[in-house]
């Protein structure tokens, strides 16, 4: 698998595992809609994935992919410990909007 | 004329064309015997390719089966975690289970071929292989790619012009390397998508197991079966008291989800290995028969 596609896939695979306990987390309905519109933006860039060609070996994609490995490490940090639910949206964010930047660098 | 003692001139042109007839004859058992060999390893080669075929659209088929029951498992999800679902989302899966599907098809197809050439090369039914031929030769011309950006259509185009041509010839050389170049071709395209297949079963046991935990948590899951390995040695069964499951349990099923699941989704990836090894096989002794050479002698082809 492309590194890209796998940078997404592990997005998504793990907001899928912790949506529940994010949503236990967030402590009222403005955050819980803000997470629900990040996790449905996250599936949709690794289904685009699934459905698109990237290149690996491309200076953007792959800087744009140890970008996102970052952001997944802090993500995955911050949502073992729960203890700022804002922080973690934001850093999802970002993470959310790397993968569309390498969504839209294949089509 | 004496050319020796007892022996004439007459009884030299009779030893010399017995050794001839001799010559000719053994020639002619080795030309029939090689024949009959490429034959049989024709047959024997597209008998296995039908079963390998086969067994490449029963795994497409399934996988075109997951998608939808991904499509299933949003639709929980929404209903669960209230996750929208919009149709444009639903539409990219759509797209995906399509081409699956054509896969599908078209293995369906390489397979009918396939024993088709193996009746051929018995020389009995030529006309199912020139049908299945061409049947086949569409069907690749349709199949796009599941990445829409990939070079896919054109390497099955290309073996599709093969097997039409092998459709109007239905002659057994033009068969095999028409088989074999659609079998490259075929294998070229599943090894290259088997990471994107195998991601789409990662993602839909990770999926079904973050919504099986959870409805776990909202006390909608019969726990029965997880005390049960405990009581079914004295044929008892279970009596959880209502008004939800003590927690205890709750994390019992929770590590039985998760250990269902790492199995499920490792068998899927050793199921996808198992197709690619039968197709590399499958491709191997074809190249023997394209080749002409025995079976057990390596196609470096």
């Amino acid at each position: 698998m492309s590194d890209a596609l796998s940078a997404l896939e592990a997005l998504y695979v793990f907001l899928t595992s912790n949506l529940s306990a994010l949503q236990g987390a967030c402590p009222a309905d403005p955050e819980k809609s803000q997470l629900m519109s990040l996790y449905v933006a996250a599936r949709i860039n690794y289904w685009k994935g699934i459905d698109a060609t990237f290149h690996d070996d491309d200076p953007a994609v792959a800087s744009l992919v140890a970008q996102m490995n970052a952001q997944q490490k802090t993500i995955t940090d911050e949502v073992a410990a729960l203890s700022d639910v804002a922080k973690i949206l934001n850093d999802i964010t970002t993470a959310v909007q790397i993968g569309k930047k390498l969504v839209d660098l294949a089509a | 004329m004496r050319i020796g003692p007892g022996v004439t001139q007459g009884h030299l042109r009779m030893s010399v064309a017995r050794s001839m007839i001799l010559a000719l004859a053994a020639l002619t058992c080795m030309v029939l015997l090689s024949s009959c060999k490429t034959v049989s390893q024709a047959t024997a080669a597209a008998k296995q390719l039908a079963g390998t075929a086969s067994e490449l659209s029963s795994y497409y088929s399934e996988m075109s089966t997951e998608v939808d029951e991904t499509i299933a498992l949003n639709e929980v999800q929404q209903a669960v975690f209230d996750v929208p679902f919009p149709d444009n989302d639903r539409a990219v899966l759509i797209d995906i289970r399509s081409e699956l599907g054509k896969r599908a098809t078209m293995a369906r197809s390489l397979s009918k071929l396939a024993s088709a050439y193996a009746n051929l090369a018995g020389s009995t039914a030529p006309s199912d292989a020139s049908t299945a031929a061409s049947k086949l030769g569409n069907e690749l011309q349709a199949v796009g790619a599941i990445s829409k950006t990939s070079s896919v259509p054109t390497e099955l185009s290309d073996a599709a012009k093969i097997v039409l041509e092998f459709a109007q010839t239905r002659e057994l050389k033009t068969g095999a390397k028409a088989i074999r170049q659609t079998v490259i071709a075929v294998r070229q395209v599943y090894d290259r998508e088997k990471p994107e297949c195998e991601s789409l079963c990662k993602t839909r046991i990770t999926l079904a197991a973050s919504l099986a935990k959870k409805l776990v948590d909202k006390d909608q899951v019969d726990l029965n079966s997880v005390l049960a390995p405990a009581l079914k040695p004295f044929d008892f069964s279970p009596m959880l008291r209502p008004g939800g499951s003590p927690r205890e349990y709750k994390d019992l099923a929770k590590i039985e989800i998760d250990e269902l699941a790492s199995e499920q989704a490792a068998a899927s990836v050793q199921s996808a290995e198992s197709i690619s090894n039968l197709l590399h096989a499958a491709d191997q002794n074809l190249a023997l028969v394209v080749s002409g050479k025995p079976s057990g002698k390596a196609a470096a082809q």
